[in-house]
């Protein structure tokens, strides 16, 4: 009798500890499959970005080191040069193109290099989430602070 | 009858050890997401509304709300306005200056905000570039732009 309560707890130990191991391995192996996706084979690129015609008050409210997001919130990049030039206004009259540079401090046209954790496959360079990164392409991109229609100007 | 000696032995030391180790993790993990709440900050907003002749029914005190009322973003606190300026051709040649009689209305906005990866207010994002319609005290106001949000002491 004594002996079968002693083999029972031990065959309900056994089965406590298979839990808690596997318990313990897929804690550990998700860790480890969220490391393993942060490192694989993703480099930084600078990615020049133009954010045309911004007040100069909203230029202001982005810093270099600043982290961008997208629309759902995943980091895009990190900013790590703002260029700011005034902005060029053009106007068409009797077949001349006439530009106008408007006074500092007014509207800003931005270049901001941004590196972006990204892997390069037949020239394409790619996101982490397999967007791909190119020139000529219009992204809404968010910052702590500001709100930034951009152009990818190079990728 | 002698009564059963139960061993505590080194098999039941590793268990109770793994276990306690989990139920460590599992208050960590708790407390980590608990600390992730984001904190309520102070901000103010500087909303630039579009060039006009009409001076809108806008004063110092009133609520800014979104477009169907649902959300209260905060109290203008001031309220400045300035000529609208712009390039025009004037003679052939490309000018910058103020359009007579048109003005450009800024609006200081404080509200309070949770901080997180950006400012929200209710779910809406409060960030400078963005541009919307806003009911500003009894006005309903379309293509106002949020010029700049920064952070103040409350």
């Amino acid at each position: 009798m004594m002996q079968t309560t002693e083999t029972r707890t031990r065959i309900f130990d056994f089965f406590l500890l298979l839990a808690v191991f596997f318990s313990v391995v897929g804690i550990a192996q998700r860790v480890g499959t969220f490391r393993t996706d942060a490192g694989e084979t993703l480099t930084e690129f600078p990615v020049v970005i133009l954010w045309e015609n911004a007040d100069a008050q909203t230029v202001d409210c982005i810093a270099k080191g600043e982290v961008i997001r997208t629309e759902n919130g995943e980091a895009f990049g990190t900013v790590t040069e703002i260029r700011r030039a005034p902005h060029e206004s053009v106007l068409y009259h009797e077949g001349r193109e006439i530009r106008k540079v408007l006074p500092a401090g007014t509207t800003e046209d931005v270049r901001l290099t941004v590196a972006v954790l990204a892997r390069r496959a037949d020239g394409v360079l790619f996101r982490a989430d397999g967007t791909a990164i190119l020139a000529g392409q219009n992204l809404r991109l968010y910052s702590l602070r500001a709100t930034l229609s951009a152009t990818v100007f190079s990728a | 009858m002698k009564r059963e000696r139960k061993q505590f032995g080194i098999f039941d030391w590793g268990i109770l050890t793994l276990v306690a180790a989990l139920v460590a993790l599992g208050a960590f993990l708790f407390w980590k997401k608990s600390e992730t709440v984001p904190p309520e900050v102070t901000i103010e907003c500087v909303f630039r509304l579009p060039a006009s002749a009409e001076k809108p029914n806008i004063a110092v005190g009133d609520s800014v709300h979104n477009e169907n009322g649902t959300v209260m973003f905060g109290k203008i606190t001031s309220i400045s306005e300035r000529p609208y300026q712009t390039v025009f051709l004037q003679e052939g040649q490309a000018v910058y200056q103020a359009v007579e009689g048109m003005q450009e209305i800024e609006l200081t906005v404080r509200m309070t905000a949770r901080k997180g990866e950006d400012y929200r207010v209710g779910d809406i994002r409060v960030s400078a570039g963005a541009q919307g319609t806003y009911r500003l005290g009894n006005t309903l106001v379309s293509g106002v732009r949020n010029i700049s949000v920064k952070e103040v002491e409350a």
